[in-house]
């Protein structure tokens, strides 16, 4: 297949028109994200009601302090993702690839915490399936820690592929691969997907963490 | 969005996030403004940062079912909540 950056990939006949059907797709891709997203979220709030005791239980276990920190990092990160826009449209490359690299090293950087996270919770016998002798009494309660394990690790699947996606645009643009109207169509594409997994990770920590502490 | 606006963004959505923290903490029982304040959140980065605001047609359209989403989101809760 010819690339160039002359015409735009067949079948369109005009760069405007790959844009827009990129964007359709991405949007379409980011609808069937947040209903699966927001169906997990609503069966987390379902069984809240359902099952307060032990869903308290389990939310005093969690480590709250780290997930701030992540929400936090994954907020800056969306941050420079903006900034990284601006900067392209400004055509100033040097400063695009700096928000780049810095908001996939603070996705790295959330990706480090929930590990600490997650070790911290192994060890305390918290995560299914790993404590026979879970310091949880009620089953409800365990059974909400297999809630919160299935919700965070599908999300951390996300911020990886995110990270992945921040990288191979830094390197597109460090080695002048990523040039014209093919950049930034991929540049709003990855920024699109990022703000998507920033923003179900700020309905996801009220609703693990913070919400009957 | 300028720069400018970007970081004015970025200090309602950490303003946010400060109002969830400290109302979990200090006042636990209203579990509603941790949930508002995480809406406002969600809604800052769907119009600003998704850039709904500078879209028409279709873009709108799936803006629109997000935010339907959330609010179906809050009706079972709150519903659920009030028959309870």
């Amino acid at each position: 297949m010819i690339r160039s950056e002359q015409r735009p990939s067949e079948p369109f006949v005009a760069w405007a028109q790959q844009r827009e059907a990129a964007q359709l797709g991405m949007w379409l891709f980011l609808a069937g994200e947040a209903m699966m997203f927001g169906s997990l979220i609503l069966v987390a709030w379902f069984y809240r009601l359902q099952h307060p005791d032990g869903v308290a239980e389990a939310v005093a276990g969690l480590h709250f302090g780290l997930a701030t920190l992540n929400t936090f990092t994954l907020l800056t990160s969306s941050l420079l993702m903006t900034l990284a826009l601006t900067a392209s449209e400004q055509a100033s490359e040097r400063r695009l690839r700096h928000c780049l690299m810095g908001a996939t090293l603070l996705a790295a950087l959330f990706l480090a915490c929930k590990g600490l996270e997650y070790s911290l919770e192994y060890r305390e016998g918290l995560l299914p399936g790993f404590a026979a002798d879970s310091p949880l009494h009620l089953p409800s309660a365990r059974l909400f820690m297999n809630l919160y394990f299935i919700a965070t690790a599908l999300h951390g699947v996300h911020v990886l592929i995110a990270v992945g996606l921040g990288l191979w645009l830094y390197l597109g643009f460090a080695r002048g691969r990523l040039q014209g109207h093919q950049a930034s169509t991929r540049l709003e594409m990855v920024i699109l997907y990022w703000h998507l997994v920033d923003g179900i990770w700020v309905l996801l920590f009220p609703t693990l963490y913070l919400v009957g502490r | 969005m300028t720069p400018v606006n970007a970081l004015k963004v970025y200090a309602g959505l950490l303003l946010l996030l400060a109002v969830e923290v400290l109302v979990a903490l200090f006042w636990p029982q209203h579990d509603s403004v941790v949930m508002l304040a995480a809406a406002g959140q969600f809604l800052l980065l769907l119009v600003f940062y998704l850039g709904l605001y500078r879209h028409q047609g279709w873009v709108r359209l799936f803006g629109w079912l997000y935010l339907f989403w959330l609010l179906v989101m809050l009706v079972f809760i709150l519903g659920e909540s009030a028959t309870r």
